[in-house]
């Protein structure tokens, strides 16, 4: 590209826009919006887990006092989904979870509204509840979706039935062939994992209303081109029927990446013909998350006598609750991390997304990734054991490089786990891996690699240059707290366009003004909006400089953008604000504007490795390398961790700052996960954390300043070489305190989360939990 | 609500908040303390629709004073200005450390000794346990007169307390010999506690046990005094790992509960450990009970 | 039954239901939604306000015990123009997120940092103890407490 900008001018610390008024009570989210003229809705929700509805009457709570208008599937007969529509708003004749909305009901008072929802007549027939995944995998088992075979498929290509709603498979080379060989070492695992909340601050939270026709939505949401595109669906109207507004947005973590609330207060705005609001109550958002799923995961590999893995086979169960959700999706992701992070010589890896009658599970900070890098690397330190080495040396003889094949085949660019394992080990080396403190606690320590990628995919930007040189960035884009809208976004715009930062307006996500956008999440938003943003910024620069070569009266090859001025290259000051460029080119050719793309470029895999996948490839892979040491008490099984370093693969660093505060806030959300946070589903399907009484998050006294370095360099399709950085710091979390807690304890760590309880057991010897406690 | 129909009371005098609680028309009225189980009652479930009673304006329930060599604690007095207002006497260290360990700072300041007492099916009080090692009296006033007594015997009692029946003080004898306060929790503070052991030691000249209360709390459903323990540690020197070992020896007295935070398996396996932490604390000469 | 008390300096009277939490009716009579509704039970601090100079879970306070009372809330906190020291060292610091859980955290450590000026790490960690955060980890926080620590200008607030 032509006057191609110097990208060092966006690297900077930048600090966040949006944090004094965060800091002074100031900042309305979808939770605060709610004003005196506003009904409030709640929704009735079934309180057993599997059941026939034999009577649903609404004419008691129709006029009761404050009720203003209820909605029931009737209202919205649509399914939806992804990769098969399975799933409608309300339950119809059917209930499959506990907690599944039956009627939503919109009244002048939140009081009112559940006092009418109380006086809902629900009758059931019961059935009894398929809840855990080996229920549901039973011969006999009863099936969560009698009808599965009449649903849509939007993604065709996968294996369904039964309980199994999809099926992904990676089959590369000949496994058989080589576990059969009699020079390989087999080791085989067997682990499982529970489920994770994200407690977003902000619960789930919407306000709708319906005017001119059209549905305006304003909503807590990572992604309102989702939203927009299931309410349409759902609703059976037009897309363009959906207007979808994103205020400040407290806390997503994942959960927000799909439409949640946003139908049914779209229902009750068109009925009621008021503005509705409608937010799940905390005990609501505890008993109905979208959870990370809980999982078992199988693997087998078989090692030559050089430690080399010449084959890896792997089965994975993913417990997409009641209906299929993001599992469906994520079922792709198993090819990609837990059979990522090594060279494998053959690989075979069925990946199942199976219904239990439970409440669906969803998207969660590097997804499957957290568990499958759990299994993945106490898998791997078991071959260690297995085949003498020392799990260092084997890493860094296994770790995929520069030309390497995948587990479906594409080709991998650029040594990057490699020199990032020696990073760390060069900083930290290794003295011990287990032991004894002084105090009488067993020491452990433990080094784990990862792989995750960046969620690309569409995106669309708009750049409007204004008359006082500043310029608005319109994109759908949502601020959920990472601060990628705040800052990477308005550094990019700006090093784009030579001016600073905060002459960078960003618009909040409205997709009546903005263009399509997959979402914020993946930790995508930094590279697709940001290479939409690019280049609709290139086109900006293009219409200046053409214009201010004529009033400068040299070719536009020589001019720069800088300091808010357009100026002839190498001779500061002989050129002109960008404001009297932007007032010719008023004049003239008209307003600046510029619109910008991107998608996925499409990484190619080996033809027919995969199957039933939604990415075959990886276009941007992140990779992480964790290390930690831990001291663990032999009676509590109370796991204190004594340092924790991560070495992180960025691209390139735009926001130092504020990347250190994703690594400490994924680090400990990690940390939350391995150890303390616990899902139990009682027998009668419910979750039986909830509130934040049961569900034990990291307080302030739980957690250790995490120590980082950023790894840069490696090769990235983001813009200015950047690649996500918010998501991927949880990735190896589970794994690396796993890893040093069996260091520690001796004993094989199969579990998560290590709550203080299963670490005991562990060592007590006794097999309390060899499943994930579910009944 | 009308005008007749009050939902909320100050009264100034026991004599006055007795009588409200004593009409429970139009619907059941409870005494309010600090607020802070109350103000849950929805989350666990319970109806709400109560008449509140709040004790905050009857002065004599806010004071300390000395009686007899021995405390008389008002029943609103918050966690934070008991464990204020307890000196350094080693006997009061038990109950230091639960008032200022226990929950958090903004929750510390509002929950009161009373509350915490009458917090029916509350499993896992820091106080109770701390007060019964103490061998604290609590007085209870009724329209029909007051009565004083152990710990023990009131929560014996408390799931079946008359409505218009106020605790109005909690009793201190005077401070005699080591007091320590154990609690095991699965982070590091901020949460109920998993199992509490709460002792008070007396020991002779030749560092052997004289006296010896050991209280328990949240092990079973409702907190209890361990005397088997007590009579095994007794006339023996005051020793952690002896203590363990015994407490070891007689888990089989206990019936730990099942929870959601954690199972009667994990709650036996602690207590040994957890007895052994605070009888450390008992022969540790430096200052006890600070808060976490 | 009418309740009066002041509202960040402002005299007030609510005459709604008195068993009614301070929050709810911050958040929905007042409008003052700078106090957030997390837990409902204690346990976040992401309604924490301060009634009569103490911080409080606004969750878990009737009204009808704030007869009389002086409350707090973030918006009574620093001037229009200035941010108050611990929030001033937020920014400065780059530490905030979703910003949920702030108002309730510089409300606990306004209040921590002018009784304790010079406090240790675990010190500002206990005072965390009922302020949950589930976006940064916490410790970039303290990073910022810590900033303020014997400070030439101790921690008291700009009030209007
Ligand atoms: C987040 C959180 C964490 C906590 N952690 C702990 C902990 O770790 N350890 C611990 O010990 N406690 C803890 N608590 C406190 C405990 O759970 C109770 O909430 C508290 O002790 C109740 O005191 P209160 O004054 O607020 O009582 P209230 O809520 O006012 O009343 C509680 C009950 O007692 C009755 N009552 C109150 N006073 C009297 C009286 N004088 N006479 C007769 N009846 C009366 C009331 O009618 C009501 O039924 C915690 C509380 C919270 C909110
Ligand atoms: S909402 Fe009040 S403490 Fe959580
Ligand atoms: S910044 Fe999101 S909860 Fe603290």
């Amino acid at each position: 590209m032509k006057n191609a900008h110097d990208p060092s001018l966006a690297v900077m610390d930048l600090p966040r826009r949006d944090a004094r008024d965060k800091l002074r009570g100031r900042t309305r989210y979808t939770v605060d919006q709610a004003g005196p003229e506003v009904l409030h809705a709640v929704l009735l929700r079934a309180t057993v887990a599997s059941a026939r509805i034999t009577r649903l009457d609404v004419t008691p709570a129709l006029t009761m006092e404050g009720v203003h208008a209820i909605a029931t599937h009737g209202d919205a007969p649509g399914l939806h989904g992804i990769g098969i529509a399975d799933h409608p708003i309300f339950a119809s004749d059917i209930v499959r979870y506990h907690g599944e909305p039956l009627a939503v009901i919109a009244a002048e008072t939140l009081a009112q509204a559940r006092r009418a929802a109380d006086a809902v007549i629900v009758e059931y027939e019961a059935m009894p509840p398929v809840l855990t995944l080996q229920a549901a995998l039973a011969p006999d088992a009863r099936l969560v979706h009698p009808g599965w075979e009449g649903y849509e498929v939007l993604h065709p290509g996968a294996t369904r039935g039964g309980n199994i709603a999809w099926e992904a498979r990676v089959d590369r080379g000949d496994t058989d062939a080589a576990f059969a060989r009699d020079d390989v070492t087999i080791v085989e695992g067997t682990y499982d994992v529970g489920r994770q909340n994200h407690l977003s601050f902000e619960p789930r939270a919407v306000i709708a209303s319906y005017e001119d026709g059209r549905f305006h939505i304003q909503t807590s949401t990572q992604a309102p081109w989702t939203v927009k595109h299931v309410v349409a669906r759902v609703l059976e109207v037009p897309e363009s029927a959906v207007r979808v507004i994103v205020p400040a947005v407290g806390g997503g973590f994942g959960l927000k990446f799909d439409c949640s609330l946003e139908p049914y207060a779209a229902i009750l705005a068109r009925k009621s013909g008021r503005t509705v609001s409608l937010v799940n109550s905390r005990r609501e958002e505890m008993m109905t998350c979208l959870c990370r799923e809980n999982a078992e995961i199988h693997i087998r590999s078989a090692i030559d006598a050089e430690g080399e893995i010449v084959a890896r086979e792997a089965s994975v169960l993913m417990d997409c609750g009641a209906y299929g959700g993001e599992q469906v999706f994520l079922t792709t992701m198993t090819a990609h991390t837990l059979a990522g992070n090594y060279r494998l010589g053959a690989a075979k890896i069925v990946t199942r997304a199976v219904y239990t009658n439970t409440p669906p599970n969803g998207a969660f900070r590097a997804c499957n990734g957290v568990y499958n890098t759990f299994a993945l690397e106490r898998h791997t330190d078991e071959i260690c054991k297995a085949i003498g080495m020392d799990p260092i040396t084997f890493r860094r003889r296994n770790v995929i490089g520069d030309g390497d094949i995948g587990a479906t085949g594409q080709t991998f660019q650029g040594d990057v786990l490699a020199p990032m394992l020696d990073r760390m080990i060069d900083k930290y080396p290794v003295e011990r891996r287990s032991g004894r403190l002084p105090d009488g606690r067993l020491y452990g320590r433990a080094t784990t690699v990862g792989t995750w990628f960046i969620f690309v995919g569409p995106s669309a930007a708009t750049v409007n240059l204004n008359a006082d040189g500043s310029a608005t960035l319109v994109t759908a884009g949502v601020e959920i707290g990472s601060g990628t809208m705040m800052q990477s976004l308005p550094q990019i715009v700006a090093a784009n366009l030579g001016i600073h930062p905060d002459a960078v307006i960003v618009k909040t996500a409205d997709t009546d003004a903005a263009g399509r956008d997959l979402g914020v999440g993946g930790g995508r938003t930094t590279v697709s909006i940001g290479a939409a943003s690019e280049a609709a910024c290139a086109e900006v620069r293009e219409k200046l400089l053409t214009v201010a070569a004529r009033l400068l009266q040299t070719n536009t090859a020589a001019l720069v953008l800088t300091n808010g001025r357009v100026e002839i290259d190498g001779k500061p000051g002989s050129g002109m604000t960008l404001k009297s460029v932007i007032a010719e080119a008023e004049l003239t050719t008209g307003p600046i504007a510029g619109s910008g793309a991107f998608t996925a470029p499409g990484t190619t895999a080996m033809p027919g490795c995969a199957t039933g996948h939604f990415i075959d490839a990886i276009d941007i892979p992140v990779f992480a390398v964790h290390d930690c040491e831990v001291a663990v008490d032999e009676i509590s099984g109370r796991c204190e961790i004594l340092s924790y370093r991560v070495v992180q693969d960025v691209g390139r660093a735009l926001n130092r700052r504020a990347i250190h505060r994703q690594i400490q806030g994924g680090v400990v959300q990690g940390i939350g996960y391995a150890l303390t946070e616990e899902v139990t589903i009682g027998p009668d399907g419910a979750v039986g954390q909830t509130g934040l009484e049961s569900y034990r998050v990291p307080l302030a006294g739980d957690v250790l300043p995490i120590d980082f370095e950023l790894y840069e360099g490696a090769p990235s399709l983001g813009p200015l070489g950047t690649k996500g950085a918010g998501e991927v710091p949880i990735l190896n979390v589970a794994a690396s305190l796993a890893c040093a807690i069996a260091n520690a304890t001796g004993k094989q760590v199969t579990s998560l989360p290590m709550t203080p309880e299963r670490i005991a057991t562990l060592i007590a010897g006794e097999a309390r939990y060899s499943v994930p406690p579910l009944t | 609500m009308t005008q007749t129909d009050v939902v909320f009371h100050r009264p100034e005098t026991i004599a006055a908040a007795l009588s409200i609680l004593s009409s429970a028309a139009p619907r059941p009225a409870i005494p309010l303390a600090g607020g802070t189980w109350i103000m849950r009652a929805a989350l666990r479930g319970e109806d709400t629709d109560k008449t509140f009673v709040s004790l905050a304006n009857i002065a004599s329930l806010h004071s300390i004073e000395n009686t007899g060599g021995g405390l008389t604690i008002g029943a609103m007095v918050s966690h934070t200005a008991l464990a204020q207002a307890l000196g350094a006497d080693p006997a009061h260290a038990g109950l230091r450390m639960a008032c200022a360990a226990s929950a958090n700072p903004a929750i510390r300041h509002r929950a009161t000794i009373g509350g915490n007492l009458c917090s029916d099916g509350f499993m896992a009080p820091d106080l109770v346990p701390a007060l019964m090692a103490l061998g604290a009296m609590v007085t209870l006033q009724a329209p029909s007169g007051e009565r004083r007594l152990p710990i023990a015997d009131f929560l014996r009692g408390r799931g079946a307390r008359p409505a218009a029946e106020l605790l109005t003080h909690v009793h201190l004898p005077p401070p005699r010999g080591t007091a320590a306060h154990a609690r095991a929790l699965l982070r590091q503070a901020g949460e109920y506690p998993v199992a509490v052991v709460s002792v008070l030691a007396g020991c002779r000249d030749d560092a052997t046990c004289q006296s010896l209360r050991i209280a328990l709390s949240a092990v079973e459903p409702a907190p209890r005094r361990w005397e088997a323990l007590e009579n095994a540690l007794l006339d023996r020197p005051l020793d952690p790992e002896a203590a363990r070992d015994a407490a070891q020896a007689r888990i089989q007295d206990l019936q730990p509960r099942d929870g959601v935070d954690a199972s009667g398996w994990y709650r036996a396996r602690l207590l040994p450990q957890l007895v052994q932490r605070a009888f450390a604390d008992l022969t540790r000469p430096t200052a006890k009970g600070a808060p976490q | 039954m009418t309740v009066s008390f002041t509202l960040n300096g402002r005299a007030r009277s609510f005459s709604g239901d008195p068993r009614a939490s301070l929050l709810e009716v911050l958040r929905d009579t007042y409008r003052l939604t700078g106090a957030k509704e997390v837990c409902g039970e204690g346990f976040c601090g992401a309604c924490m306000v301060r009634i009569d100079g103490h911080p409080a879970t606004a969750c878990l306070v009737p009204m009808g015990t704030l007869e009389g009372s002086d409350l707090r809330t973030i918006e009574g906190i620093g001037t229009e123009e200035e941010l108050n020291p611990v929030q001033q060292a937020f920014v400065d610091f780059d530490v905030v997120q979703c910003g949920m859980c702030f108002p309730g955290m510089v409300m606990t450590l306004t209040h921590f940092m002018k009784d304790n000026p010079q406090p240790t790490r675990e010190d500002v960690k206990s005072a965390l103890t009922g302020n949950i955060c589930r976006c940064t980890g916490y410790e970039r926080i303290i990073d910022a407490v810590m900033s303020l620590s014997g400070a030439a200008q101790p921690v008291t607030e700009a009030q209007p």
